[in-house]
């Protein structure tokens, strides 16, 4: 029944698997092992720092700067920007797809704009939104506009592909609007949610970054980078690199988590409370 | 007040399901529709549900009216369990306690409170009809509610079926007389 079948239209290709759990722990050290090897391999052929440093070297750099208070002011400072433009993005794509889902007209207005928003080339957006906004503030748009198209074509596919017979069974029974969001709409969008927030989430880091480094704010991951390219030390640009996939992956994995605590509410486990309780 | 078909014809496409019906469904009787398949029974239920339109014709009789029903499919939410499948309709006078006392009286005891998905097929049909009986209603209609349960289930549902529907008007779809006789209904015969 309601959502059984459903392919989101991006998929985060993780099986729910639980028996899988311990043999993927089991196969993740040796596969990072591998690429640690393969990177120790390739510093060793090259054999020139400014290309490739070691990952000792990586390794350095970080505990060194992890020990700065710029440091941290620095990921906070781009953290803030980037997570506000995603969580509006997040916001604003679902009411406009809602929006769309439940009024054809609206749908016509908000689609041009949508394919307008992820057909533009992020440096396209990045070189105009330079003349109208503050560089400091440029991470949060670019980010939004990053987010957006995904977040808004993903609800909307879990808005019309919700199961039609519940739909006219809550019509039949006169079920609240309430109840019909909570029970029938939201188990149906929420696959569709978490694949795209799981994929945007990627993508509006690397834009993210990617506006700070051609604005370059000060005090931003951008401006690091921009000044490690500068003055080529080489070491801090992998260091903050390393960084910069870390932080996503971690923001990911708490969105990811707490959008699953969310959907366990709409799931009814023994324990939780029987609708109209 | 009764509910009245008159000259209701609906046709899919090329295929004219129903022509010119004339209907009369007596107020708190039991109604039984029997018939072949494909004659349209359910594009009648249809029609009175409101899911459907008829192409010519009125129905009467069914302004204010609230309704119950259990479909052909059980149109179960699958991700919950029995208990807030059957509360999801109902108002707040019927606790958690009352659905799973009656869920008990239709040999529902286990798994009420796992997710229907992991509910048998049968055990599915009874929380179907559970929930078309609890909701507040006056009109409950019945699609085939007896299909995939055994001759001692199926006599049980028709006296819970019987005994929730006092003073109710009900329409079921059957294709066995023994049920019409059962639940002492009037036999409605479209061909």
């Amino acid at each position: 029944m309601a959502g059984s079948d459903k392919k989101p239209l991006l998929s985060i290709g993780k099986g729910s698997s639980k028996s899988c759990k311990p043999l993927r722990v089991g196969v993740k050290i040796p596969v990072l092992c591998f690429w640690l090897l393969f990177w120790i391999i390739l510093y060793k052929i090259i054999n020139n720092e400014i290309f490739l440093v070691a990952p000792w070297t990586v390794a350095k750099t970080l505990i060194r700067l992890v020990q700065q208070k710029e440091f941290w002011e620095t990921i906070i400072f781009s953290f803030l920007r980037i997570v506000l433009g995603f969580l509006s993005a997040a916001m604003v794509g679902t009411l406009l797809a809602v929006l769309a889902y439940m009024s054809k007209p609206l749908k016509e207005l908000i689609n041009p704009l949508i394919t307008v928003i992820k057909a533009t080339p992020v440096a396209s957006f990045i070189i105009l939104a330079l003349l109208w906004i503050k560089g400091s503030n440029l991470s949060v748009l670019i980010s939004f506009l990053m987010v957006i198209p995904m977040i808004y074509a993903n609800v909307y596919q879990g808005l019309t592909t919700t199961d039609r017979k519940l739909l006219e069974m809550a019509e039949v029974f006169k079920i609240n609007r309430f109840r019909r969001i909570r029970a029938i709409y939201i188990p149906s969008v929420i696959p569709y949610f978490t694949s795209a927030i799981s994929v945007s989430l990627g993508f509006c880091w690397k834009a993210g970054i990617a506006a700070e480094v051609i604005g370059i704010p000060t005090g931003s991951i951008g401006e690091r980078l921009y000044e490690a390219k500068i003055y080529l030390v080489i070491d801090e640009l992998y260091a903050w690199t390393v960084v910069i996939i870390l932080i996503s992956i971690t923001f990911e994995k708490l969105v990811l988590y707490f959008i699953k605590f969310l959907r366990l509410d709409t799931h009814y486990s023994d324990k939780s409370k029987p609708i109209g309780e | 007040m009764d509910i009245r078909m008159i000259q209701v014809s609906k046709q899919y496409g090329a295929n004219q399901v129903l022509k010119d019906l004339n209907l009369t469904f007596q107020e708190g009787r039991c109604h039984c529709l029997m018939g072949p398949s494909g004659i349209g029974k359910t594009t009648v239920i249809n029609l009175l549900m409101g899911l459907e339109n008829p192409d010519s014709g009125s129905i009467l009789g069914m302004e204010g009216r609230r309704v119950a029903a259990c479909f052909q499919e059980d149109r179960l939410i699958e991700h919950l369990d029995a208990i807030s499948n059957v509360k999801l309709v109902c108002d707040k006078r019927i606790t958690k306690e009352i659905v799973e006392e009656e869920l008990n009286k239709v040999g529902l005891i286990d798994y009420i409170d796992k997710p229907v998905s992991a509910l048998s097929g049968g055990m599915k049909r009874r929380v179907a009809i559970v929930r078309a009986l609890l909701a507040s209603s006056d009109l409950v209609i019945m699609d085939e509610p007896f299909k995939g349960l055994d001759q001692e289930l199926k006599y049980r549902v028709i006296n819970y079926i019987i005994e929730k529907t006092k003073g109710k008007t009900l329409i079921i779809i059957t294709h066995d007389k023994e049920d019409v006789k059962r639940l002492e209904a009037n036999l409605i015969l479209l061909s």
